[in-house]
C-alpha cells in the first residue's frame, strides 16, 4: 500500500480549528463528577465531624485533579483541595483522637 | 501493569509495617506508663508499713501512760475558766478513742507520686490514617509514573511515525510551549492521558486531526479498573473531506458491538443506513459489520486492497467512518434545534493500538487510511446511485424542517400559554369586579370556540 506520487501540497495547508461540539465525542465527564462528590464530602466532614468523609474528599479531589484537562479551570481544583484539606485538618482540631476503622462499631 | 505491582507493594509494605509497629508496641507498651507510677508508689507505701507502724506504736503507749497519769492526777487540778480547751484534758470526752484512732504526733507522710504528662501522642493508635496517607502517597507515586509513561508513549508514537507523515503532509503537529515531542513540533497535550496532533496540506483532505487516547496511566484508580476490564490505547483520527473530495454517501466498517452503539447514537448513521450486514458479505471478516447507505460506494470503497489490510489488521480496527452529512450524536430530545445541525465531510478512523502505544501495525494501518483518502476522492457513484443519494438527503431535510415546524408550533403554543397565566393573574389582582367578570366572560367564549368542531361552511346555492 506504498504510495508513489507526492501527495503533499502546500496550497492546502490549513490551519488548525477545533471541531464544533456538537461532533465531539462524548467529553469525560470524570472531572466534574469527581469535583462535585469531593465537595459534598468535605461539607459533610466539616458540618458533621466525619473523619472518613474529609478523607474520602481528599482522594476525589486527587481523582479530579489527576483526570482535569489542560484547558479546565485549575482555580476550581485548588479550591477543591484547599476545601477537602482543611474538612480534614479542622475535624482533627476538632477531635484529635484517631479514626475508628467501620468495622470496629460491628465488634462493638 | 507494573505501576499497579508497584503501588499493591507499597500499600502491602505499609500495612505490613504498621501492623509489625502496632503488635509488638501494642503488646510490650500498653500499660508501660503506668509501669512507672506503680514502681513509684510502691515504695512509699512499704516505707509506710515498715516505718510509721513502730513510731504508732511507741505513740499509742506513752498517750496511754499519760492518760492513765491523766486519771491519777484528776483530783489535783484546779479548773480555770479562762481554759477552752480544757475539755481535751478531759477523759471522759474521749472515751474509747484511742482504741479506735490511732493519734499520730506528725501527719503521715503523702507522697505525690510523679503522673506521665501526655505530652507525644500514641502513634501506633492512628494507624487507619497511616494506611490513607499511604495510599495518597501511592497515589501521587501512580500519577508521576503514569504521566511519565503516557508522555514517553506519545513521544515514541511520534519518532515512529513522523516520517510517514511528514512525507504525506506539509504541515505537522503543533508548535509552542506546551508540545510533547522530541522535535520543535509535536503533539499538543489535552489532558495526561489525551494528545492533539494537526496535519494538513495534502491532496484529497482539508487535513487530519490525530487524538491520542492513552489509558489513564496517571490515575491509579483507572489503572485497578483496567486490571479488571482491560482497554487499549486508542488513536482516533479524524479526517476533514473538502467539498468535492468525496459523493455525498455514508457508509461504516465497524466490530460489531461498536456498529450496534454507533447505528444508534450517531445521527447520519441512524438516519441514512437503517440497515446493518454483517462483514462476511463483503469479504471482511465475521467480526466486523457493515452500515451503508449505498451499495455502490460499499463496493468502491472495499477493493481488494482495503478487505485485505481489513483482514489483517481487523483486531486494531474500532470502525472507519466515512459521512458526507456527519454532526456527531444524536441530540437530546429536550433541546429543541431551531436550526439545521451543521454537518461536515469526514472520514474518521478509530484504531485500538497495542500494548505500550502500539507497535508494528500503526504503519499499514495509516498507510491504510491514506490509501483510503484517495479511494474515495477518486470513486464516482454512478448517475441513479447518486440521485438515490441526493433523494434522501432532500426527504431527511424535509423531515428535519417538518419536525423544526412542530417545534417552533410547539413553541409557540407554550409562548401563548404563559401569556395567558400572566393575563389570568393580572386580572386577578386587580380590585375591579366589573373587569374580572367581562374577562372571564371572554375567556369563556374563547373556549367555547376552542372546543366547537371545526366545520367549513358550505355555500349551497339555491336552485
Amino acid at each position: 500500500m506504498q504510495l508513489t506520487v507526492d501527495p503533499r501540497r502546500a496550497d492546502r495547508e490549513r490551519r488548525y480549528k477545533p471541531p464544533p461540539a456538537s461532533s465531539a465525542p462524548a467529553e469525560d465527564l470524570t472531572t466534574d463528577y469527581m469535583n462535585i462528590l469531593g465537595m459534598v464530602f468535605s461539607m459533610c466532614g466539616l458540618m458533621m465531624r466525619l473523619k472518613w468523609c474529609a478523607w474520602t474528599a481528599v482522594f476525589c479531589s486527587s481523582i479530579s485533579f489527576a483526570n482535569s484537562r489542560v484547558s479546565d479551570d485549575t482555580k476550581q481544583i485548588v479550591s477543591s483541595f484547599m476545601l477537602s484539606i482543611s474538612a480534614v485538618v479542622m475535624s482533627y482540631l476538632q477531635n484529635p483522637a484517631p479514626m475508628s476503622p467501620p468495622w470496629a462499631a460491628l465488634t462493638t | 501493569m507494573r505501576i499497579v505491582i508497584l503501588s499493591i507493594a507499597l500499600l502491602l509494605c505499609s500495612v505490613y509495617v504498621s501492623q509489625a509497629y502496632e503488635d509488638t508496641s501494642l503488646e510490650d507498651d500498653d500499660f508501660a506508663e503506668f509501669e512507672q507510677f506503680e514502681a513509684d508508689e510502691d515504695t512509699p507505701s512499704n516505707d509506710f508499713i515498715e516505718e510509721e507502724v513502730p513510731v504508732l506504736k511507741a505513740k499509742l503507749n506513752v498517750n496511754k501512760e499519760q492518760f492513765e497519769i491523766n486519771i491519777d492526777a484528776d483530783d489535783i487540778v484546779v479548773e480555770d475558766e479562762d481554759n477552752e480547751f480544757e475539755h481535751f484534758q478531759d477523759p471522759e470526752e474521749f472515751e474509747g478513742y484511742q482504741d479506735t484512732m490511732p493519734r499520730t504526733a506528725e501527719q503521715p507522710k503523702i507522697t505525690i507520686s510523679q503522673v506521665p504528662i501526655m505530652i507525644r501522642p500514641r502513634w501506633d493508635a492512628y494507624w487507619l490514617e497511616g494506611i490513607l496517607c499511604c495510599l495518597l502517597a501511592a497515589y501521587a507515586l501512580a500519577y508521576v509514573i503514569g504521566r511519565a509513561k503516557n508522555t514517553a508513549i506519545a513521544t515514541n508514537f511520534l519518532k515512529l511515525h513522523k516520517p510517514l507523515l511528514d512525507e504525506n503532509f506539509t504541515l505537522v503537529g503543533e508548535s509552542g510551549l506546551d508540545v510533547v515531542s522530541a522535535d520543535e513540533r509535536g503533539w499538543r497535550r489535552e489532558a495526561e492521558h489525551c494528545f492533539t496532533m494537526w496535519c494538513s496540506g495534502r491532496q484529497c483532505c482539508e487535513g487530519m486531526l490525530l487524538t491520542l487516547k492513552l489509558i489513564k496511566r496517571q490515575d491509579l484508580v483507572h489503572v485497578l479498573l483496567g486490571v479488571v476490564r482491560p482497554t487499549p490505547d486508542t488513536l482516533l483520527i479524524r479526517v476533514e473531506l473538502g467539498k468535492d473530495d468525496c459523493d455525498p454517501f455514508v457508509l461504516c466498517i465497524a466490530q460489531k458491538k461498536i456498529a450496534t452503539r454507533l447505528a444508534k447514537e450517531m445521527q447520519d448513521l441512524s438516519m441514512f443506513c437503517p440497515e446493518r450486514r454483517a462483514g462476511d458479505k463483503h469479504g471482511l471478516p465475521a467480526a466486523l459489520g457493515v452500515l451503508s447507505e449505498c451499495a455502490e460506494a460499499t463496493a468502491g470503497v472495499l477493493d481488494a486492497r482495503v478487505t485485505a489490510a481489513l483482514q489483517r489488521y481487523h483486531a486494531h480496527v474500532h470502525f472507519i467512518h466515512v459521512s458526507d452529512r456527519y454532526c456527531g450524536p444524536k441530540q437530546m430530545e429536550e433541546t429543541v434545534a431551531t436550526k439545521p445541525p451543521e454537518t461536515e465531510r469526514v472520514m474518521l478512523v478509530s484504531l485500538a493500538l497495542g500494548p505500550d502505544g502500539g507497535g508494528d501495525e500503526v504503519r499499514p494501518l495509516l498507510l491504510l487510511v491514506f490509501y483510503l483518502l484517495d479511494k474515495i476522492k477518486r470513486l464516482r457513484l454512478s448517475k441513479e446511485a447518486l440521485s438515490k443519494c441526493e433523494k434522501r438527503r432532500v426527504k431527511a431535510t424535509e423531515a428535519w424542517v417538518r419536525g423544526a415546524h412542530a417545534a417552533r408550533q410547539e413553541q409557540a403554543a407554550q409562548r401563548r400559554e404563559e401569556k395567558r397565566k400572566q393575563e389570568k393573574e393580572r386580572i386577578l389582582a386587580e380590585d375591579d369586579p366589573e373587569k374580572q367578570r367581562r374577562w372571564e366572560l371572554k375567556e369563556q367564549k374563547r373556549q367555547q370556540k376552542r372546543k366547537a368542531p371545526k366545520m367549513k361552511q358550505l355555500k349551497v346555492k339555491a336552485l
